[in-house]
Protein backbone atom coordinates (compact mmCIF):
# COMPACT_ATOMS: atom_id res chain seq x y z
CA UNK A 1 0.00 0.00 0.00
CA UNK A 2 2.81 2.50 0.90
CA UNK A 3 4.71 1.58 -2.77
CA UNK A 4 1.38 3.05 -4.49
CA UNK A 5 0.50 6.12 -2.18
CA UNK A 6 4.51 6.95 -2.82
CA UNK A 7 3.60 6.38 -7.07
CA UNK A 8 0.60 8.94 -6.59
CA UNK A 9 2.51 11.27 -4.79
CA UNK A 10 5.39 11.28 -7.53
CA UNK A 11 2.36 11.69 -9.53
CA UNK A 12 0.99 14.73 -7.42
CA UNK A 13 4.19 16.09 -7.43
CA UNK A 14 5.19 15.95 -11.06
CA UNK A 15 8.02 13.93 -10.91
CA UNK A 16 6.39 11.07 -13.18
CA UNK A 17 3.29 11.70 -15.72
CA UNK A 18 0.07 10.00 -15.03
CA UNK A 19 0.92 7.33 -17.61
CA UNK A 20 4.29 6.63 -16.20
CA UNK A 21 2.28 6.38 -12.66
CA UNK A 22 -0.48 3.83 -13.92
CA UNK A 23 2.62 1.49 -15.58
CA UNK A 24 3.95 1.59 -12.14
CA UNK A 25 1.18 0.80 -10.63
CA UNK A 26 0.43 -2.39 -13.23
CA UNK A 27 3.55 -3.51 -12.43
CA UNK A 28 3.40 -3.72 -8.27
CA UNK A 29 0.27 -5.45 -9.04
CA UNK A 30 1.67 -8.10 -11.28
CA UNK A 31 4.31 -8.26 -8.67
CA UNK A 32 1.90 -8.99 -5.77
CA UNK A 33 0.09 -11.83 -7.28
CA UNK A 34 0.49 -15.42 -6.26
CA UNK A 35 3.47 -17.05 -8.41
CA UNK A 36 1.99 -20.12 -10.90
CA UNK A 37 4.48 -22.20 -9.47
CA UNK A 38 3.45 -21.82 -5.90
CA UNK A 39 0.00 -22.47 -7.07
CA UNK A 40 1.01 -26.03 -8.99
CA UNK A 41 3.27 -26.84 -6.01
CA UNK A 42 -0.25 -26.27 -3.56
CA UNK A 43 -2.28 -28.67 -6.04
CA UNK A 44 1.03 -30.88 -6.22
CA UNK A 45 1.09 -31.20 -2.23
CA UNK A 46 -2.73 -32.14 -2.46
CA UNK A 47 -2.27 -35.24 -4.70
CA UNK A 48 0.01 -36.86 -3.13
CA UNK A 49 -0.95 -39.91 -1.24
CA UNK A 50 -0.05 -40.96 2.05
CA UNK A 51 1.23 -44.57 1.38
CA UNK A 52 2.01 -46.48 4.42
CA UNK A 53 3.26 -50.27 3.10
CA UNK A 54 5.16 -51.30 0.13
CA UNK A 55 3.41 -54.29 -0.52
CA UNK A 56 4.86 -57.61 -2.70
CA UNK A 57 2.18 -60.28 -3.86
CA UNK A 58 3.81 -63.40 -5.98
CA UNK A 59 0.63 -66.02 -6.40
CA UNK A 60 0.25 -69.09 -8.60
CA UNK A 61 -3.28 -69.48 -10.03
CA UNK A 62 -3.06 -73.53 -8.66
CA UNK A 63 -1.74 -71.85 -5.00
CA UNK A 64 1.42 -73.59 -4.66
CA UNK A 65 3.40 -70.16 -4.10
CA UNK A 66 2.04 -67.82 -1.98
CA UNK A 67 4.35 -64.82 -0.85
CA UNK A 68 2.84 -61.83 0.82
CA UNK A 69 5.72 -59.21 2.14
CA UNK A 70 4.70 -56.21 3.64
CA UNK A 71 7.22 -53.39 3.90
CA UNK A 72 6.39 -50.42 5.95
CA UNK A 73 7.61 -47.08 4.33
CA UNK A 74 9.49 -45.69 7.33
CA UNK A 75 11.77 -49.21 6.33
CA UNK A 76 11.93 -49.13 3.06
CA UNK A 77 13.08 -45.53 4.27
CA UNK A 78 15.88 -46.69 6.42
CA UNK A 79 17.17 -49.10 3.80
CA UNK A 80 17.61 -46.54 1.79
CA UNK A 81 19.75 -43.98 4.21
CA UNK A 82 21.71 -47.64 4.88
CA UNK A 83 22.20 -48.07 1.23
CA UNK A 84 23.94 -44.95 0.98
CA UNK A 85 25.78 -45.35 3.61
CA UNK A 86 26.70 -48.85 2.56
CA UNK A 87 28.18 -47.61 -1.37
CA UNK A 88 31.09 -46.20 1.13
CA UNK A 89 32.48 -49.04 1.92
CA UNK A 90 32.60 -50.71 -1.49
CA UNK A 91 36.19 -51.63 -1.98
CA UNK A 92 38.61 -50.01 -3.97
CA UNK A 93 39.04 -52.31 -6.53
CA UNK A 94 35.23 -53.16 -7.27
CA UNK A 95 34.58 -48.99 -7.36
CA UNK A 96 37.21 -48.63 -10.03
CA UNK A 97 36.07 -51.67 -11.61
CA UNK A 98 32.65 -50.04 -11.54
CA UNK A 99 33.66 -47.10 -12.57
CA UNK A 100 35.57 -47.92 -16.00
CA UNK A 101 32.10 -49.48 -16.98
CA UNK A 102 30.69 -46.06 -16.29
CA UNK A 103 28.78 -46.69 -13.39
CA UNK A 104 29.68 -44.51 -10.41
CA UNK A 105 27.79 -45.70 -7.48
CA UNK A 106 28.49 -42.80 -4.85
CA UNK A 107 26.74 -40.77 -6.98
CA UNK A 108 23.60 -42.54 -6.44
CA UNK A 109 21.25 -41.49 -3.35
CA UNK A 110 19.29 -44.31 -2.93
CA UNK A 111 17.43 -42.49 0.32
CA UNK A 112 16.48 -40.03 -2.23
CA UNK A 113 15.27 -42.20 -4.96
CA UNK A 114 12.94 -44.18 -2.31
CA UNK A 115 11.35 -40.94 -0.85
CA UNK A 116 10.77 -39.24 -4.30
CA UNK A 117 9.00 -42.66 -4.76
CA UNK A 118 6.92 -43.04 -1.90
CA UNK A 119 6.50 -39.64 -1.31
CA UNK A 120 6.24 -38.36 -4.91
CA UNK A 121 3.47 -38.43 -7.17
CA UNK A 122 2.84 -41.77 -8.06
CA UNK A 123 -0.31 -41.87 -10.00
CA UNK A 124 -0.85 -45.57 -10.16
CA UNK A 125 0.61 -47.04 -6.94
CA UNK A 126 1.42 -50.29 -9.00
CA UNK A 127 5.46 -50.29 -9.16
CA UNK A 128 5.33 -53.94 -10.84
CA UNK A 129 2.59 -55.97 -12.52
CA UNK A 130 4.13 -59.32 -13.85
CA UNK A 131 2.46 -62.42 -15.04
CA UNK A 132 4.73 -65.17 -16.22
CA UNK A 133 4.32 -68.94 -17.02
CA UNK A 134 6.24 -71.26 -14.09
CA UNK A 135 7.11 -74.54 -16.18
CA UNK A 136 8.57 -76.25 -13.14
CA UNK A 137 4.84 -75.84 -11.36
CA UNK A 138 3.02 -75.47 -14.15
CA UNK A 139 1.20 -72.61 -13.06
CA UNK A 140 0.92 -68.80 -13.97
CA UNK A 141 2.94 -67.21 -11.70
CA UNK A 142 1.64 -63.32 -10.77
CA UNK A 143 3.81 -61.17 -9.50
CA UNK A 144 3.07 -57.79 -8.04
CA UNK A 145 4.92 -54.76 -6.10
CA UNK A 146 2.35 -51.98 -5.06
CA UNK A 147 2.28 -49.05 -2.54
CA UNK A 148 -0.79 -48.62 0.18
CA UNK B 1 -1.60 -53.35 26.05
CA UNK B 2 2.42 -54.04 26.61
CA UNK B 3 2.63 -54.84 22.74
CA UNK B 4 1.80 -51.01 21.82
CA UNK B 5 5.10 -50.20 23.29
CA UNK B 6 6.98 -53.31 22.91
CA UNK B 7 6.87 -54.30 19.81
CA UNK B 8 7.10 -58.31 18.80
CA UNK B 9 8.71 -60.37 16.08
CA UNK B 10 6.31 -63.66 15.67
CA UNK B 11 8.01 -66.18 13.91
CA UNK B 12 5.83 -68.95 12.81
CA UNK B 13 6.50 -72.12 10.99
CA UNK B 14 4.03 -74.76 10.03
CA UNK B 15 4.58 -77.71 8.06
CA UNK B 16 1.24 -78.89 6.91
CA UNK B 17 1.74 -82.81 5.95
CA UNK B 18 3.91 -83.67 9.01
CA UNK B 19 1.78 -81.20 11.57
CA UNK B 20 5.22 -80.04 12.56
CA UNK B 21 4.22 -76.03 14.11
CA UNK B 22 6.51 -74.14 15.40
CA UNK B 23 5.95 -70.86 16.34
CA UNK B 24 7.71 -67.95 19.08
CA UNK B 25 7.87 -64.34 19.66
CA UNK B 26 11.14 -61.95 19.83
CA UNK B 27 10.70 -58.72 21.75
CA UNK B 28 12.25 -56.37 19.29
CA UNK B 29 13.60 -54.29 22.17
CA UNK B 30 16.41 -57.57 22.93
CA UNK B 31 17.82 -56.70 19.17
CA UNK B 32 18.06 -53.27 19.97
CA UNK B 33 19.65 -53.76 23.65
CA UNK B 34 22.02 -55.81 21.88
CA UNK B 35 23.06 -53.76 18.93
CA UNK B 36 23.17 -51.13 21.35
CA UNK B 37 25.82 -52.86 23.64
CA UNK B 38 27.97 -53.73 19.85
CA UNK B 39 27.42 -50.24 19.29
CA UNK B 40 29.02 -48.97 22.59
CA UNK B 41 31.96 -51.95 22.49
CA UNK B 42 32.72 -50.48 18.83
CA UNK B 43 32.16 -46.78 20.07
CA UNK B 44 34.71 -48.04 22.61
CA UNK B 45 37.36 -49.78 19.68
CA UNK B 46 37.02 -46.89 17.89
CA UNK B 47 39.59 -45.27 20.17
CA UNK B 48 42.30 -47.79 19.76
CA UNK B 49 41.52 -48.31 15.81
CA UNK B 50 43.50 -46.38 13.93
CA UNK B 51 41.51 -44.02 11.62
CA UNK B 52 40.99 -45.48 8.03
CA UNK B 53 39.97 -43.85 4.85
CA UNK B 54 36.25 -45.13 4.41
CA UNK B 55 37.13 -45.87 1.13
CA UNK B 56 40.14 -48.26 1.48
CA UNK B 57 38.56 -51.46 3.04
CA UNK B 58 36.67 -52.62 6.57
CA UNK B 59 37.31 -50.95 9.03
CA UNK B 60 35.68 -50.52 12.68
CA UNK B 61 34.55 -47.36 12.26
CA UNK B 62 32.30 -49.10 8.89
CA UNK B 63 30.79 -51.85 11.12
CA UNK B 64 29.79 -49.02 13.69
CA UNK B 65 28.49 -47.15 11.28
CA UNK B 66 26.27 -50.05 9.69
CA UNK B 67 25.71 -51.47 13.19
CA UNK B 68 23.63 -47.78 14.30
CA UNK B 69 21.87 -48.29 10.23
CA UNK B 70 20.77 -51.77 12.15
CA UNK B 71 19.59 -50.63 15.22
CA UNK B 72 17.52 -47.76 13.00
CA UNK B 73 16.27 -50.92 10.75
CA UNK B 74 14.90 -52.29 13.54
CA UNK B 75 13.49 -48.90 15.02
CA UNK B 76 11.73 -48.44 11.89
CA UNK B 77 9.84 -51.90 11.61
CA UNK B 78 7.67 -50.82 14.37
CA UNK B 79 4.11 -49.39 13.40
CA UNK B 80 0.98 -48.59 15.21
CA UNK B 81 -1.15 -51.57 14.28
CA UNK B 82 0.08 -55.39 13.99
CA UNK B 83 1.02 -56.51 10.52
CA UNK B 84 2.30 -59.51 8.47
CA UNK B 85 5.77 -58.46 7.52
CA UNK B 86 6.71 -61.64 5.67
CA UNK B 87 3.83 -64.54 5.07
CA UNK B 88 5.35 -67.37 2.66
CA UNK B 89 3.56 -70.02 1.37
CA UNK B 90 5.29 -73.28 -0.63
CA UNK B 91 5.41 -77.25 -0.65
CA UNK B 92 3.24 -77.27 2.41
CA UNK B 93 5.69 -75.55 4.52
CA UNK B 94 4.13 -71.56 5.53
CA UNK B 95 6.70 -69.24 7.30
CA UNK B 96 4.66 -65.89 8.97
CA UNK B 97 6.80 -62.97 10.76
CA UNK B 98 4.28 -61.33 12.21
CA UNK B 99 4.99 -57.91 13.44
CA UNK B 100 2.72 -57.00 16.90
Amino acid sequence: MSEQLKILEMIEKGLISAAEGMELLEALKLTNEPEPVQQFMVANQAAKHNYKYLKIRVTSDNQVVNVNVNIPIRLLSAIGEMAGKMTAMIPNDARKEMQSKGIDITNIDFAKIIDELINGTLDDPNIVDVEAWDEEHKAMVKVKIYVD
Amino acid sequence: MLTKRFHVLWFKMKREDKQFNLSFPIPIYIFDELLDCISDLLEFACFFAPQQNIYSSFSVQNVKTLTLGAMNLFDSLSEDEPYNLVDVKANNIKISIIVR
